[in-house]
């Protein structure tokens, strides 16, 4: 048994203190390029300094992913970046490209993991990538826990399996779609998402036939087997989503900290149903296990059905200030004035606050703010600078973790 | 007749093989056996006949297993490998790094052909894969324009392979994407045919994706079927020592005769005559170039990152015109400070900070530390503007 990392995405500095915050065991990141997320904003190689410092100081790792498969011209580029990368301390890189491994290993000392995007699949290609210097395999997402299990005992490696976010279709690495359709790399940070579109369906070129999103997967969600991970020593569970909100990163990190937690202090009737209804307060596809426990099926095709209930709750900002006398919140949302909001306290779970007395920056009363504003709560004792907040929807789904919650 | 490069066949029925031997330059067949490769239409009695046929025609026979696998699926693979006369077979194509360096280890007589057309642009990786692998040949992505295969060339000495005519595979998964939504279906044949069009705009209303579903999955294909063979000079120019015909979607009863006249007299009525059997759209991929990144820099407005060219100041969090800015800083500042900002459509204004008070409303002189500080109000700016210190005139 071992005690899983999680691993949180970061798509920039707030999203990446925010992971940390919320109880993240490692971060991964991107440069500027090198990646497969070319719109996020992605850090410096200065940024990618100061987020190993943050990470270091609170006892996480950090990730930076150099997995598209580059060109030789994309080449030439790397070795300055692997020099800032080793200068700014990262704990390992996260590659694809056997050409980009290699340049890795002759230009610097780097931690190699091997991207998703290989998809390596079984034993034998773990074996083929730990010669070739790589420390720890993402396996494809087409590998259950039990397969990563003994992929991990039999070829003597790390192994990391995606728990919870949006996934490709594709096995990984294995679309270009977007580059045939939209002249842009899926494989060095183009893709523009093919996979979701509407398509309609013939049994002849250019014929009648139903339409529908054929191609579009659910979004994972495994937070049930969390304890599978951990009693099979799977060395981290990774969330996908370096493109989503800071909200998406507390929230899943939170929840799979503490399904992880729970596990691995083997306690029971860890509060499964009350952690998939925090998950489910953010806006998300269909969910399925994919192929966690069983390779995925005909059920796992997100066919815009939407079974479940809608997210139950909204984003209202983040703190970016906390005074001897009040906590300055930026909105990312409208309030209205006496609408209960609610802060999420890292390893502590839900605060709810009232508004009555929220002013805005220039110290006055309002009824309603809209989104992109500052504005002065008083101070809660728990209030700390990077907490998100967030708001309850008028819609069904709105009752959160219990065990999670508590009134402030 | 100009210099060509020979030639290796994936057949739709293997009694085509017939029209095969008769083209100019085939040396080889591929064999694909519907449990080894991901489209295959032959169980082991079909390769094993075919393999034997081939080889009284005097043609090479490479023994196609290209699936990736799991473990399970791999051992089964291996299973199935183990039971053939594999004397009869030349080569091994595989491409999923497990089978490759299963088959490396268990089948070292067999000379391996590695598949690296997913990814593998670049000459590093390819030649470390050589050096890992030992295959007598590599399949080149077909991402790769004849210029970088002409550096690849120069650079490893194994046989090169590209394709030349056939469906393009644009996405490969395992799941079964077609069966359980189709209406068309009466019972389950092992191999579903298809074709998809997009529906997000009507600028892709005339293109059709060929799509196919069997045992391992489902795989989709271009809409324009690559056709490459009036290159095949520039091809064997640039290195390439076997092009791929890959007619196993195609009628290549038809299509290997009107092939073989063509490569015999390259005249337009013949490259007319092979036109007319493949897709109604023709492409030549990325043959000529490759620019699927140039638009990359488009992707993200760059008026939203921080300059390196100036010092940051911090960023504008709320404006109210005519009374106050409210600015997150990264830095020290003070009244009088000359600043200016740069708005997220790239306008750049200049200006003085004339007060500055704190978040609880008391006046400052200074802002001492980063926070959150609100200042007079800045003309131009709105929320995401960048402040950087200094006129933002050139020194």
């Amino acid at each position: 048994m071992l005690k899983t990392e999680i691993l949180a995405p970061a798509g920039n500095m707030a999203k990446m203190q925010t992971a940390i915050r919320y109880g993240a065991d490692a971060v991964y990141l991107a440069g500027p390029k090198f990646g497969l997320r070319t719109a996020a904003d992605n850090f410096s190689s200065e940024q990618i300094g100061e987020a190993c410092a943050f990470a270091h100081q609170h006892g996480a790792k950090v990730y930076v992913v150099l997995n598209g498969f580059l060109f030789d011209e994309d080449l030439a580029d790397l070795p300055p970046f692997l020099a800032d990368l080793e200068n700014a301390g990262v704990d390992a890189v996260i590659v694809s490209d056997l050409g980009v491994m290699a340049t890795v290993a002759r230009h610097s000392k780097l931690v190699l993991h091997l991207s998703t995007q290989a998809s390596a699949l079984n034993t034998q290609a773990a074996k083929f990538w730990r010669d070739q210097g790589v420390k720890r395999l993402v396996l494809g997402r087409e590998v259950t826990i039990e397969e990563a299990a003994r992929i991990r005992h039999e070829a003597d490696v790390e192994v990391e399996l995606f728990g919870h976010g949006a996934m490709c279709m594709a096995y990984s690495g294995n679309c270009t779609i977007s580059n045939y359709t939209a002249g842009r790399d899926s494989n060095r940070g183009g893709c523009i998402q093919s996979c979701r579109f509407k398509y309609r369906m013939s049994d002849r070129r250019g014929g009648a036939g139903d339409a529908g999103y054929f191609l579009s997967s659910k979004d994972l969600q495994g937070v049930a087997v969390v304890d599978q991970f951990v009693a099979q020593s799977i060395d981290s569970l990774k969330i996908e989503g370096r493109m989503k909100s800071e909200l998406y990163v507390a929230t899943t990190v939170q929840t799979y900290t503490a399904a992880r937690d729970a596990a691995w202090l083997k306690q029971s009737g860890a509060p499964v149903e009350a952690l998939m209804r925090e998950l489910n307060s953010m806006s998300h596809r269909d969910y399925t296990s994919g192929s966690l426990v069983q390779k995925a099926g005909a059920d796992s095709v997100y066919l815009h059905e939407d079974d479940h209930l809608p997210h139950s709750h909204d984003l209202m900002g983040s703190l970016i200030e906390v005074t001897d006398s009040h906590m300055t919140l930026f909105t990312r949302n409208p309030l209205v004035r006496g609408e209960m909001i609610e802060m999420l306290v890292p390893r502590q779970g839900v605060v709810h606050l009232e508004t009555e007395a929220a002013r805005d920056i220039t110290g006055k009363a309002f009824d309603r703010v809209s989104s992109n504003r500052v504005i002065l709560l008083p101070k809660h004792p728990a209030a700390q600078v990077g907490h998100l907040l967030r708001k309850k929807r008028h819609a069904p789904n709105a009752e959160t973790h219990p065990q999670l919650s508590q009134t402030g | 007749m100009p210099q060509t490069p020979k030639l290796t066949l994936s057949l739709a029925k293997p009694d085509n093989l017939n029209h095969a031997i008769k083209l100019p330059h085939c040396r080889e067949i591929l064999i694909e056996h519907r449990d080894l490769a991901r489209v295959g239409f032959l169980d082991s009695e079909g390769c094993l006949a075919l393999a034997r046929a081939a080889r009284e025609h005097g043609l090479r026979t490479v023994l196609v297993w290209d699936l990736l696998v799991s473990d399970n699926q791999l051992l089964a693979g291996a299973a199935l490998v183990r039971g053939l006369d594999l004397t009869l077979f030349d080569a091994i194509r595989v491409q999923d790094a497990g089978v490759a360096r299963y088959t490396a280890e268990c089948f070292p007589g067999l000379p391996r052909q590695l598949v690296l057309e997913t990814g593998n642009h670049n000459l590093p990786g390819i030649v470390t894969w050589i050096a890992s692998i030992q295959p007598e040949r590599v399949v080149l992505s077909n991402e790769l324009p004849m210029s970088l295969v002409r550096q690849i060339r120069a650079a490893v000495s194994v046989e090169l392979e590209y394709i030349a005519l056939g469906r393009l595979l644009i996405f490969y998964t395992p799941r079964k994407l077609v069966s359980p939504v189709s209406t068309l279906l009466d019972e389950a044949p092992e191999t579903i045919q298809r074709f998809i069009t997009s529906e997000e705009d009507e600028g892709h209303a005339n293109k059709h994706y060929p799509l196919v579903e069997n045992q391992h999955g489902t795989f989709m294909y271009y809409e324009k079927d690559l056709f490459l063979v009036p290159y095949l000079a520039e091809m064997a120019d640039a290195g390439i020592d076997y092009a791929r015909l890959d007619a196993k979607f195609f009628d290549d009863t038809a299509l290997l005769p009107a092939l073989k006249a063509y490569l015999e007299t390259a005249v337009d009525e013949n490259l007319a005559a092979v036109k007319a059997l493949l897709g109604p759209r023709l492409s030549r991929g990325f043959f000529k170039s490759n620019r699927t990144d140039k638009q990359f820099k488009r992707l993200k407005n760059p008026f939203l990152a921080v300059r390196e060219d100036a010092a940051y100041l911090g960023e504008v969090l709320e404006t109210k015109k005519k009374q106050y800015t409210a600015i997150k800083s990264a830095q020290a500042f003070a009244v009088g400070d000359k600043i200016h900002i740069q708005n997220p459509e790239g306008k750049i204004t200049a200006t003085t900070i004339q007060q500055i008070r704190d978040s609880a409303g008391n006046p400052r002189e200074q802002a001492a530390q980063p926070g959150i500080w609100v200042v007079n109000h800045i003309r131009g700016a709105s929320a995401g503007s960048k402040l950087y210190l200094g006129s933002g005139e050139p020194t």
